[in-house]
């Protein structure tokens, strides 16, 4: 039996009546969860970590396994995560990483972004109806314009326009820099970017020397 | 769907509501009956320098004392009375249509409130915003909106169109697709002398709204329409822009266009697109503005919504149809169809 501060995230049991006393759970389980004590399989739940594989296993469907909910005494700073992530830390000294997306529920940005670019058709299958424009422009732009009459009767314009970078398309790279990405990684999105007609950012770390010619090509 | 007309005499010859009552009738199966309208300049003649603003009432006690208060602590009421109608079986009268004749001191002009039409500009964007039971939907000088939610001659009817004379009449069939179907959000939409008379939908209108409330307007009407009455004041009065600069902020030619024209014209565009790029209104469009000056009609950048112009002498129509404007004028000569976005323009002669 092991001890520790984090209560078991799961539990496991058998249903003893279906259990043909087979060991394979004993065999499968990398973790240890279960053991051999005289002629009885024992559990051991705070080993688990929901891999499932003794259910996939287990020929007669005996093993359940179910998320044991504990409550903790409650406090709005102090929560379980608080609580289980200082715990962890302090068992590893290693922060907590995980792959795949935050664990907590919290909104997946990209996948809740809805462009309402137009109400009457569907631009994408739709191009002809509805034009589309992506030309965008970035920099400063007056509040207002003024015009002048010329002697011929043609409109001039009166205000001078600051310079503004002109991009094909609304997305440019975000600020990268050398030092946080390599100097080849540098150089290909300056050659996409370039290709496409928008731009990347270099961040406060700046560019590799070398990256200068690229901006001229 | 819905059904536009614009008719500007540009000698101020003045011309009964009849023939716009019958025109706009004609086009009925762009209507759904859910809201109808007219525009007319030059109908208040005997008060002529005073704004004449058009209110909806819920009723006459609350909000109306609400807008009497605000009225006179900004300048003073010549005249007022309830706007005559005529009961008609197919017009629930959910609303009290009154006008009051109406002067801004000069005492309190000062700051951003510099001229009479800052004034009342605020007066109007107040009560709408702010005056439950009272919707001010004409606010103009010497001319007035009448409309309401029903068929065009119902509407027509109701209000006694026939008695008013006007040298710019302005209609409206409304189709409501995406919006409500009620008396404020009948066309057309009016600020100070700005009358918009509109078929299709502006997709653009959350970028034009935030564009105009950056300025002070407040969209409250819950139509589309409403927000092209702000930025032809936007545009047109407090910016100074002509009309054929209003109309190429709005409706501007492609990227692609720009690129092929010559170095002046392509810099001048392309101010106008950076400048102004949150007044372009995107989607399918007709357009009819009524003005002090004159009338403006023009459509979406590819014409996705029809508009005929036909002229006779110094009479100029604009409409969704040319059978409407044979009703007017059977005479009616050099009748065309104007190119996307172009401008059309009736100006009085000086």
């Amino acid at each position: 039996m092991t001890l520790g501060s984090v209560p078991p995230k799961f539990k496991v049991s058998i249903d003893r009546d279906q259990c043909m006393d087979c060991g394979r759970c004993i065999e499968n389980c990398s973790y240890g969860v279960y053991r051999r004590e005289g002629d009885k399989i024992l559990i051991e739940s705070r080993k688990c970590t929901g891999c499932l594989r003794c259910v996939a296993m287990c020929p007669r469907d005996a093993i359940t396994l179910t998320e044991k909910p504990i409550d903790y005494r409650s406090h709005p700073l102090w929560t379980r995560e608080v609580r289980e992530d200082i715990i962890k830390q302090a068992r590893s000294g290693k922060i907590i990483l995980s792959g795949m997306g935050n664990a907590r529920d919290l909104p997946v940005v990209y996948d809740r972004l809805l462009l309402d670019a137009c109400q009457v058709t569907n631009p994408s299958i739709d191009p002809l109806r509805e034009p589309m424009e992506l030309r965008t422009y970035i920099g400063k732009k007056p509040s207002k314009l003024n015009f002048r009459k010329t002697e011929s009767g043609d409109v001039e314009l009166e205000t001078k326009l600051a310079p503004n970078l002109k991009l094909n398309t609304p997305i440019m790279i975000g600020h990268m820099s050398f030092g946080a990405i390599s100097l080849n990684s540098q150089l290909s999105m300056a050659k996409a970017v370039t290709e496409l007609g928008t731009y990347m950012g270099t961040g406060e770390g700046g560019l590799h020397k070398i990256s200068t010619l690229t901006r001229t090509t | 769907m819905c059904g536009i007309i614009g008719f500007i005499d540009r000698t101020k010859s003045r011309m009964d509501g009849s023939s716009i009552k019958a025109a706009l009738s004609l086009m009925n199966e762009r209507g759904s009956g859910d809201g109808a309208g007219y525009a007319a300049y030059g109908i208040y003649p005997e008060y002529a320098d005073y704004y004449a603003l058009h209110v909806f009432f819920d009723n006459l006690g609350e909000s109306k004392k609400k807008v009497d208060e605000l009225l006179e602590q900004w300048g003073k009421i010549v005249h007022q009375e309830e706007i005559p109608t005529t009961p008609q079986p197919s017009i629930k009268k959910v609303h009290i249509p009154w006008r009051y004749f109406f002067k801004p001191s000069e005492d309190l002009m000062a700051g951003k409130m510099a001229s009479e039409n800052d004034v009342v500009t605020y007066i109007v964007m107040e009560v709408n915003a702010n005056v439950k039971g009272a919707t001010i939907f004409s606010s103009g000088k010497n001319m007035g909106v009448f409309k309401a939610s029903g068929w065009p001659e119902d509407v027509a009817n109701f209000y006694r169109i026939e008695d008013y004379k006007g040298y710019i009449w302005l209609g409206h069939n409304r189709y409501p697709t995406n919006s409500p179907g009620w008396w404020g959000g009948a066309h057309p939409f009016n600020l100070l002398n700005w009358s918009v008379v509109h078929n299709g939908e502006i997709t653009s209108y959350g970028t034009n709204q935030r564009y105009v409330e950056g300025y002070g307007y407040k969209c409250s009407l819950f139509t589309d329409t409403e927000v092209v009455a702000y930025l032809f004041d936007l545009l047109g009065r407090q910016h100074g822009l002509s009309y054929e600069m209003v109309v190429k902020a709005l409706a501007p030619p492609f990227w692609d266009d720009i690129d092929r024209m010559p170095a002046k014209e392509a810099e001048l565009n392309k101010a106008v697109r950076l400048t102004y790029g949150s007044a372009l209104m995107n989607g399918p469009f007709a357009i009819v503005v009524g003005t002090e000056n004159g009338i403006v009609g023009f459509t979406d950048r590819i014409k996705l919504r029809p508009l005929v112009v036909g002229e006779n002498g110094n009479r100029l129509y604009i409409s969704s149809e040319e059978a409407a404007i044979r009703v007017l004028d059977p005479e009616v000569k050099n009748v065309y169809t104007p190119r996307a976005g172009e401008p059309i323009i009736g100006r009085f002669i000086e």
